[in-house]
């Protein structure tokens, strides 16, 4: 006759069960994410691809425009999409209007752009 | 190695609860040190209706109703959650909610530290050793007894479920092998471009930074920002490299006990290194990294160490 099931001993096993299926869904996930594509939760690639906005700028009043004021403190990493985010926000919200030079230094070179009444100059 | 015993044991081995505490308390103190530092660089208002975070962050998640007040409920939680994880008050609880923060965080301000800290703090959430040893509860017991035997105390109490520790030394691990594949892959750091570029930004803007944390020594600009950017990059493409190899032998010395203390040292001197490059704002991870390498450490040797 079997004897009476230990519930602590069934609980225990049920958590084994679940750490296991945790422990190779995060080990395929490191291992897919890890080391191609674009960079999401769990690729590493620090200082591989750096980009940086140099801005030299000045609203419609001839104010100087000092971009960090406004972005979140330490992020020097600002490339061309956020560029265009930033003059964005400056027009819809700021109501400022950029005109100057912006010096794009990313892993293509240094690009120096051109900015009129809030838009890169294409 | 222990690691691979673990797994293969299902993630059950003897271990003293104050090498996880440990690392529990490293992990606190370095959110703290973060909340504490963008609380000075205005983090409270990050999200209030006229700032370019919120706008940024509203036109890339127009789905998730984070408002000024949300943020500031999230902002509050995270800050209760780190000083929790610190005393080890519900320290499960704690973990998960500071790590929801981080997962918050990565929404507005996508940083890879800040990625590390979260899943430090989630995998953190599985031990079930965390209140163990190293709490509010040593401070209060080293009231009435003296600390040497309230810590042998707490030194003494074990336990077999390790997968916390399994989860957290193959995070470290694999962030240093992704990232030293990645960097070798990249033309843009290998050629020494990348780190000149990052370093010579910051340096350029430096009045420009509201809260100025970079300072460069000034021999260090002499010799590696303000030269001409084909020799800069030459001398940037030797640090590049050992910056690779580095990151790609670190996990394996650090579960060999014989190059152990090598691999920290080594590992040490390149995250301040990193941290050089972006004072501050690396600290935290340059302490969580470091912090996790006491997790290499083999279990059974630190039992027998602690006697």
């Amino acid at each position: 006759m079997r004897g009476p099931v230990d519930v602590t001993t069934v609980h225990v096993m049920g958590w084994q069960v679940v750490q296991w299926v945790f422990f190779i869904c995060l080990l395929v996930r490191m291992a897919r994410v890890g080391f191609s594509g674009p960079p999401r939760l769990l690729a590493w690639p620090m200082f591989s691809r750096v980009s940086h906005c140099l801005m030299d700028l000045r609203d419609q009043h001839g104010e100087a425009i000092n971009p960090w004021l406004d972005i979140v403190h330490q992020d020097p990493g600002m490339n061309g999409y956020e560029l265009g985010r930033y003059l964005a926000y400056l027009r819809e919200v700021r109501g400022l209007r950029a005109n100057g030079t912006v010096t794009l230094v990313d892993h293509t070179g240094r690009h120096v752009l051109t900015i009129r009444d809030g838009h890169v100059v294409v | 190695m222990w690691w691979f015993e673990a797994i293969a044991d299902g993630f059950r081995q003897p271990y003293a609860s104050i090498q996880v505490c440990v690392f529990r308390v490293v992990l606190a103190a370095a959110m703290l040190f973060k909340f504490a530092y963008e609380h000075r660089r205005g983090g409270w208002r990050y999200f209030a209706p006229d700032s370019f975070v919120a706008y940024r962050f509203r036109r890339e998640h127009p789905d998730l109703p984070i408002d000024q007040v949300r943020y500031r409920i999230l902002y509050l939680a995270k800050i209760v959650a780190a000083v929790c994880l610190l005393l080890g008050v519900l320290p499960r609880v704690a973990a998960v909610v500071a790590g929801i923060w981080f997962l918050f965080e990565l929404t507005y301000d996508r940083k890879y530290h800040t990625a590390y800290l979260g899943l430090c703090s989630l995998f953190l959430a599985f031990s079930p050793a965390l209140g163990d040893a190293l709490t509010y509860r040593t401070v209060l017991a080293a009231i009435d007894s003296p600390i040497a035997s309230v810590l042998a105390e707490e030194a003494a109490r074990t336990r077999v479920d390790i997968f916390a520790q399994v989860l957290l030394v193959l995070l470290t691990a694999q962030m240093y092998l992704s990232s030293a594949y990645r960097k070798l892959r990249s033309d843009h750091f290998m050629s020494g471009a990348a780190l000149h570029d990052f370093a010579g930004s910051l340096h350029r803007d430096r009045y420009a930074q509201r809260y100025r944390d970079t300072w460069y020594p000034p021999i260090l600009v002499r010799h590696l920002i303000d030269v001409p950017a084909p020799v800069a990059r030459r001398r940037w493409r030797g640090p590049a490299a050992a910056t690779v190899g580095a990151e790609f032998l670190l996990p394996v010395m650090l579960l060999v006990p014989v190059t152990f203390p090598v691999a920290v040292a080594f590992g040490a001197l390149m995250h301040s290194a990193f941290t050089a490059l972006l004072p501050v704002r690396l600290v935290p991870f340059s302490l969580a990294t470091v912090g996790s390498y006491l997790l290499f450490v083999d279990p059974a040797r630190v039992l027998a160490w602690l006697g």
